[in-house]
């Protein structure tokens, strides 16, 4: 099906884009959600996202990771766009599904050391908190969404979150990442 | 990045810097992971197969259903508020749990057949099967919700098929089916339906993420440990008040009159063992008046749970069986069964005797005479106690040959009782008269002693229930036994004492 959808797409065929709202309408829902509050930013954001997905199908590499991940990429950074532009932010905007670069050659840098460390950081911890993590950073769930997914309370995962970025800070202020 | 600047970073730029640091694509996992029905579903699936398969060794037959039921609980309570079918779903785990989980305690207390019949507990059965088809139908019609929400078509047909798996196994249970066929066309079935519940799980990853799981005030952890330490806390009361026979310990009066003294000098003169004389109730000294002739046999034995420890057995249980000859019409006999713990016993659990009685044995040339006595006593203080037997009386039990199928009925005297934990000299004895109906005859009485030698046992029974139900086991789970007989032929008085 997953298959079938992707070939649809690449051949511009319509019938590739309801599919996609079919199969995928709920997975894409559920990212915007968090990150976007209003209901009428969440349907514009969908609309946005299957039109990002129709125009970039072609940079779609099965190589660098599954269709849901790629997916996922673009509407999460679709929606956080979404987020900075309703408040009027500055800030440049996300790409689709690659890390923003920098405005110089030494923030494109920073920023992939940055990105370098958090991955270290990261892959150091327990899979579980690094589940919760994604969930927080990634996702940008409120702790209500995360608490009732996880079957924890709000105050049970505000004090896992705290624990975990101590940890963090821990780990990326040298522990781990000596430079 | 310098290191410093992590850590004297403020949580907002942290959450910033964090939110926009990650590589280009998020790790499969986290994408696999992190959706909103995966974790409650597959608890509430895998539950449903665990609550399914039927392992009977190791008390997996318990384990796995107590899992089952435990992780369909915490699944369905995330689920209970996406749609009422979920709700209903909820409300019947909770039933069934309420059902299950006491009867779980309830197996770790051996005298639950006292206040809880066998009516109840099969009624209890049928209603937690009623309760398991109802909630599977539910979780069906809740599930294709779910999909229609999403607008997707329902598939969730592995479901509805478990639903119709257990109405069958249920139907060849209840008409005892003994063919093989139809129970490996059934396994055969299980697999597919599992097949095909894994099948539902794929279908929920595009509908499921329009799931809500409900908020908890209680975390799942805790409500795991929390029904853990019930558990617990309930079986070790279970074992800890539930596994002796309340017991009538009264302080022994010297009753002893004239009359009475006779009778004892005259059964002393006969050679009757002292000892056991002394514990002799009123009624029973009475019924050897006038004595004739007294046969003694007595063995000790050393009770242990299994043969091959009988070295280390530091037990030393007395048995000693008597025929005291009577004066009557017919030649009249009293034979009694005494047992005397010299050392020991370890554990005070439940005890039985089993008398198969002389006129059983030897039907042709015996009948039986009056009613059965008899009583427990022990010593503490220099006070004698006693109790009457907590069961006495005859009851039919099953005797099973080997391999099943040599079923024979028998009915033997039983005395089901408990020791007392404190207290030393714990001992009984149990009565019964017989008549010998020809001349040439000779008495044999079996005389067996079923002792629980340890707390472990689940579910839980007591002596009485299990040599009734294995009459012919030496070594019943907890419980072993020792067999003695009374051999007497007519013409040759015997006294034999180990």
């Amino acid at each position: 099906m997953e298959q079938e959808m992707i070939r649809r797409l690449l051949a511009r065929e319509e019938a590739g884009m309801a599919d996609l709202l079919l199969h995928y309408g709920p997975l894409m829902r559920y990212i915007i959600a968090p990150i976007l509050p209003n209901p009428q930013d969440r349907e514009d954001c969908l609309s946005e996202v299957t039109l990002r997905v129709w125009e970039k199908i072609q940079q779609y590499d099965r190589k660098r990771g599954s269709w849901n991940a790629w997916l996922t990429a673009i509407t999460r950074n679709t929606a956080l766009n979404h987020a900075r532009k309703a408040l009027g932010s500055s800030a440049e905007e996300l790409p689709e599904d690659t890390p923003a670069a920098g405005h110089t050659p030494e923030e494109a840098v920073l920023q992939r050391e940055r990105q370098e460390a958090v991955r270290d950081a990261l892959e150091r911890l327990p899979y579980r908190d690094r589940i919760l993590f994604y969930r927080k950073y990634y996702y940008m769930q409120p702790t209500a969404q995360i608490a009732a997914e996880l079957g924890m309370t709000e105050r049970a995962v505000e004090g896992k979150l705290y624990r975990l970025k101590k940890q963090l800070r821990k780990i990326l202020g040298g522990e781990g990442h000596a430079q | 990045m310098r290191n410093e600047g992590w850590r004297h970073m403020n949580d907002i730029d942290l959450k910033t810097v964090f939110s926009e640091s990650f590589s280009a694509l998020p790790p499969e996992e986290v994408v696999r992971d992190v959706t909103p029905w995966k974790r409650a579903m597959n608890r509430v699936l895998l539950g449903m197969v665990l609550g399914t398969i039927t392992l009977n060794f190791w008390y997996l037959n318990y384990i796995l259903p107590a899992a089952g039921m435990v992780l369909c609980l915490l699944g369905l309570r995330a689920l209970r508020r996406e749609n009422g079918y979920f709700t209903a779903c909820f409300v019947l785990i909770l039933l069934r749990c309420a059902c299950f989980f006491p009867t779980l305690i309830l197996n770790t207390i051996s005298l639950r057949d006292e206040f809880f019949p066998d009516y109840i507990v099969d009624a209890l059965g049928q209603a937690a099967l009623a309760l398991q088809l109802l909630g599977l139908f539910c979780l069906w019609l809740g599930l294709r919700a779910v999909q229609q929400k999403a607008g997707l078509p329902p598939r969730a047909g592995g479901v509805l098929a478990l639903m119709v798996w257990y109405g069958v196994v249920y139907f060849l249970a209840l008409i005892q089916y003994p063919g093989l066929i139809l129970p490996l066309l059934l396994l055969v079935a299980f697999i597919f339906i599992l097949r095909s519940i894994c099948k539902t799980t794929k279908a929920l990853s595009e509908a499921g993420y329009t799931m809500h799981p409900a908020p908890v005030k209680v975390p799942d952890l805790w409500v795991v440990l929390i029904l853990a330490a019930v558990l617990v806390l309930g079986c070790a009361a279970g074992y800890l008040f539930g596994t002796q026979h309340p017991m009538d310990w009264q302080p022994l009066k010297e009753t002893q009159t004239a009359e009475t003294a006779e009778i004892r000098a005259h059964l002393l003169d006969l050679d009757f063992p002292e000892i056991i004389l002394n514990d002799l109730a009123e009624e029973d000294l009475a019924a050897c008046a006038g004595a004739l002739r007294v046969d003694v046999e007595s063995n000790v034995y050393a009770p242990c749970m299994d043969d091959r420890k009988l070295q280390s057995s530091g037990k030393r249980l007395r048995m000693t069986s008597i025929a005291v000859q009577i004066p009557g019409e017919k030649e009249t006999w009293v034979i009694m069964h005494h047992f005397l713990w010299e050392k020991g016993p370890d554990f005070f659990g439940t005890d039985c005797l089993q008398i198969w009685p002389a006129y059983q044995v030897e039907a042709r040339g015996c009948a039986r005479g009056g009613d059965f006595t008899g009583r427990v006593l022990y010593d503490q203080d220099g006070q004698t106690y006693a109790a009457p037997f907590y069961f006495l009386g005859e009851a039919s039990s099953t005797n099973r040959g080997s391999m099943y199928r040599d079923t024979t009925q028998q009915t033997d005297i039983f005395a089901g009782f408990s020791l007392p934990r404190e207290g030393e000299n714990r001992r009984g004895y149990l009565t019964y008269t017989m008549f010998a109906a020809e001349e040439d005859y000779f008495i044999t009485s079996y005389f067996c002693y079923t002792h629980q030698h340890t707390w472990f046992q689940y579910p839980a029974t007591t002596a009485l229930n299990a040599q009734m139900a294995s009459p012919s086991s030496n070594y019943i789970g907890p419980f072993a036994r020792e067999m003695t007989q009374l051999h007497s032929l007519s013409a040759e008085p015997m006294q034999r004492w180990d």
